[in-house]
């Protein structure tokens, strides 16, 4: 007797089994005690999963204090998206509600504003072009929601790279001398990129073009970053 | 398991209050007093999907923080065509996939990494007896990728192709991804 | 098949996996003549038709081909001293050749598997040549050359140093490579294609969305896009180069900060901008249809056709 297939238990158990499957495998249960009992049991977890109450919440005082960290934080980034100084120290509230000084080019912030919605979609899967069509880089239509997006994936952005880039340290023995000029050679590329068109944007910050230009290239350094982190 | 009912089975009550609409309304005009009640009504739930998701209640706190900082952030958006718990559940998930991708490197990627089973430290004697008594430590002790699954698909009733677009995994190693955490549930619940 | 089909040995670490590997691999090579500088190899599994195939192969050749059966099969020569793995179960298969912990290169070894078609294929390299015709998944080399071909539903390739030559017909596509050259042909629907220094060549007439993007490499695109396509193309200094049929129809919006357009199309000029000096051109060719964006910062933009 041929058993039923590790296909046909999960559908059954979770009732996504089709007609004809289901008829044919519980004719198979009906026969074969292991199978039944196989299924009965992963139905019992199912209904056990279903009728789960959610994790305990916590208690009055951790609310609180989340409540105070998070308001610090919006209000840490009000200041980061006012200022239009050039590159500064300026201070934010961590996760762990610690102050920090974190090196946020605050021009950048208000400068990469549309090319954020752009980063942001560049990883839902699969590409939609047409998502970072010109039509949402205009700068009348979302200047401030786009503001206020900007600074919070600035942010994020930097911390990943950066993340990315202490990782990469670490491993750069590992990836030999001509793999390492390689890639030096790259960031570098993609660094001045960076550079020249933060340049022309702030000659220039309304440019839309330039605008997507920037968000490809910040996308190409991170993509970058994360290819060379895979290579250990 | 229907496709599309990815909405939190939870849904908060306070939702369709009138008084929550106005408080909506007024977070999203940037008072951050009324946005404060928003969270009140909601951290709850958010904090149970981060838990779940996370399997770790001080990476659970962080993420909170994370996902109502960046909720303030794009309230603009909020248009009121879904419920704010489901628009929150969503932006949620997105901010914890987010965290997930870069603190884990290739936890998504290699989330069916076939070789690698029960997480190690799920191992003692002690630990076991615990997760028998206690779905959601089991749930916490998968390995990520199967846990963000299961939670997804069998608590929160996301498909496996709504899965794949989130995570970028194919949806059949979601489905695989989903199965293994099953059978590694069953195992750490003794039966 | 036994009721409970997933008991497998827990081995979370390399080391846990590494040790009855080595042994396996061991009585392998034992068997071999000893006097050769690989020795051959022969491996079969049976494999769920979807099952996830993971391998890290990081030096020499490796060849993934798909096939219609439910089973893997590894052929092929491990070089001496090299230890080859092979674990997992009918659900998920984990094979290559084991790295030396102590930093020692790995010696080239070549091997040639047969997987089921739909199976979940991530392919680690460090400088071996990666071939694979059919299968889908997630492709990766630090320096060694990829080559795919035939069809698969999606596939992902990194390269950091290799040159990448994609000729699959596919549903969705991301290629990425720093100064290796990347050329695609086939058909992806879905295709997103960068270089950071490499050139990017593009022939193809079945891309129906495409995300095109280089920092100082030339991109070059070469055919018919797609009616209902969405085209986008990005370069800092390199140049972005357009050969579509006479006949196309299609909307273009062409703009460089700096660089300028060369339109070998129509009569058309491109309006000169300010303030930075650089060119726009809009233009419509045909009944409109597709839409390609192209943004260069001083690239030239040269659109003709072939
Ligand atoms: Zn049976």
């Amino acid at each position: 007797m041929t058993h039923i297939t590790e296909d046909e238990r999960q559908g059954l158990a979770d009732g996504t089994l089709d007609a004809d499957g289901t008829a044919a495998a519980v004719a198979h249960l009906a026969q074969c005690d292991a199978c039944a009992a196989d299924v009965t049991q992963l139905r019992t977890l199912m209904h056990q999963l279903h009728d789960s109450p959610p994790p305990s919440s916590p208690n009055d005082s951790a609310i609180e204090e989340l409540w105070t960290t998070i308001r610090a934080r919006i209000e840490a980034r009000k200041v980061v998206e006012l200022s239009a100084a050039p590159p500064t120290h300026v201070a934010a509230v961590t996760r762990s509600g610690h102050w920090h000084v974190w090196r946020v080019a605050a021009a950048v912030v208000a400068v990469a504003a549309a090319g954020v919605v752009a980063i942001v979609q560049f990883h839902s899967r699969p590409v939609t072009t047409a998502a970072g069509s010109p039509a949402s880089a205009s700068p009348a239509a979302s200047a401030q929601p786009a503001l206020l997006q900007a600074s919070d994936s600035s942010r994020a952005y930097q911390q990943q790279v950066q993340q990315l880039l202490d990782e990469i340290e670490m491993q750069r023995a590992m990836l030999g001398p001509t793999t390492t000029a390689v890639a030096d050679s790259d960031l570098s590329a993609i660094d001045q990129a960076i550079a020249e068109l933060r340049a022309a944007l702030l000659r220039d910050p309304n440019n839309a073009a330039l605008r997507q230009l920037l968000a490809t290239s910040y996308q190409q350094k991170l993509d970058l970053l994360k290819r060379l982190n895979n290579a250990s | 398991m229907t496709s599309g009912a990815n909405a939190p089975r939870s849904t908060a009550a306070a939702d369709g209050a009138s008084m929550m609409g106005d408080a909506v309304r007024l977070a999203q005009a940037g008072d951050l007093r009324a946005f404060e009640s928003v969270y009140r009504a909601h951290v709850t739930a958010v904090y149970a999907l981060c838990r779940r998701m996370v399997g770790d209640d001080s990476e659970a706190r962080d993420l909170v923080q994370d996902i109502f900082v960046r909720a303030w952030e794009k309230f603009a958006s909020f248009r009121g065509e879904s419920s704010l718990a489901t628009w929150l559940h969503r932006l949620g998930v997105n901010v914890i996939l987010e965290h997930l991708r870069t603190s884990r490197r290739d936890a998504l990627r290699f989330a069916d990494d076939p070789v690698d089973d029960v997480p190690a430290h799920g191992a003692s004697a002690a630990e076991r007896i615990d997760a028998r008594l206690d779905l959601d430590a089991a749930i916490a002790r998968l390995p990520s990728g199967a846990r963000i699954v299961l939670v997804l698909h069998d608590l929160h009733g996301y498909s496996h192709d709504e899965i794949a677009r989130l995570t970028g995994i194919a949806p059949g190693t979601s489905r695989a991804q989903l199965w293994r955490a099953r059978r590694h549930l069953m195992r750490m619940l003794d039966r | 098949m036994p009721p409970s089909p997933t008991t497998r040995a827990a081995s979370r670490c390399g080391a846990g996996l590494a040790l009855p590997m080595l042994a396996a691999a061991t009585a392998l090579l034992a068997l071999g003549t000893g006097a050769r500088a690989q020795q051959p190899l022969i491996r079969a599994r049976v494999l769920a038709a979807n099952a996830p195939v993971k391998i890290f192969f990081p030096t020499g050749s490796i060849r993934v081909d798909a096939w219609d059966r439910d089973s893997i099969e590894v052929r092929g020569r491990v070089a001496r001293g090299e230890h080859f793995y092979l674990a997992g179960d009918a659900h998920g298969i984990k094979l290559g050749i084991l790295d030396h912990p102590d930093g020692i290169l790995v010696r080239p070894s070549d091997i040639v598997l047969r997987v089921p078609r739909a199976s979940q294929i991530s392919v680690k390299s460090v400088s071996a040549t990666i071939t694979a015709t059919g299968v889908s998944g997630w492709f990766y080399s630090v320096s060694g050359a990829i080559h795919l071909s035939g069809r698969a539903r999606t596939v992902e390739v990194e390269s950091l140093a290799g040159d990448v030559d994609l000729g699959v017909i596919a549903s969705w596509v991301r290629a990425r490579t720093g100064d290796g050259r990347l050329v695609v042909r086939g058909a992806p629907e879905d295709l997103d294609a960068a270089t950071v220094r490499g050139p990017l060549d593009v022939e193809s007439a079945g891309v129906v969305r495409g995300r095109f993007a280089s920092v100082q490499g030339d991109i070059r695109f070469a055919g018919a896009p797609a009616a209902n396509g969405v085209f986008e193309f990005s370069n800092h200094s390199g140049a972005v180069n357009l050969v579509l049929p006479r006949t196309v129809s299609a909307t273009l919006d062409l703009s460089s900060i700096t660089g300028s357009i060369e339109n070998n199309f129509t009569q058309l000029r491109p309006v000169a901008s300010a303030p930075a000096g650089g060119a726009t051109l809009h233009l419509q060719l045909g009944a409109g249809g597709p839409h390609v964006t192209v943004r260069t910062f001083r690239g030239l933009i040269r659109v003709g056709s072939r």
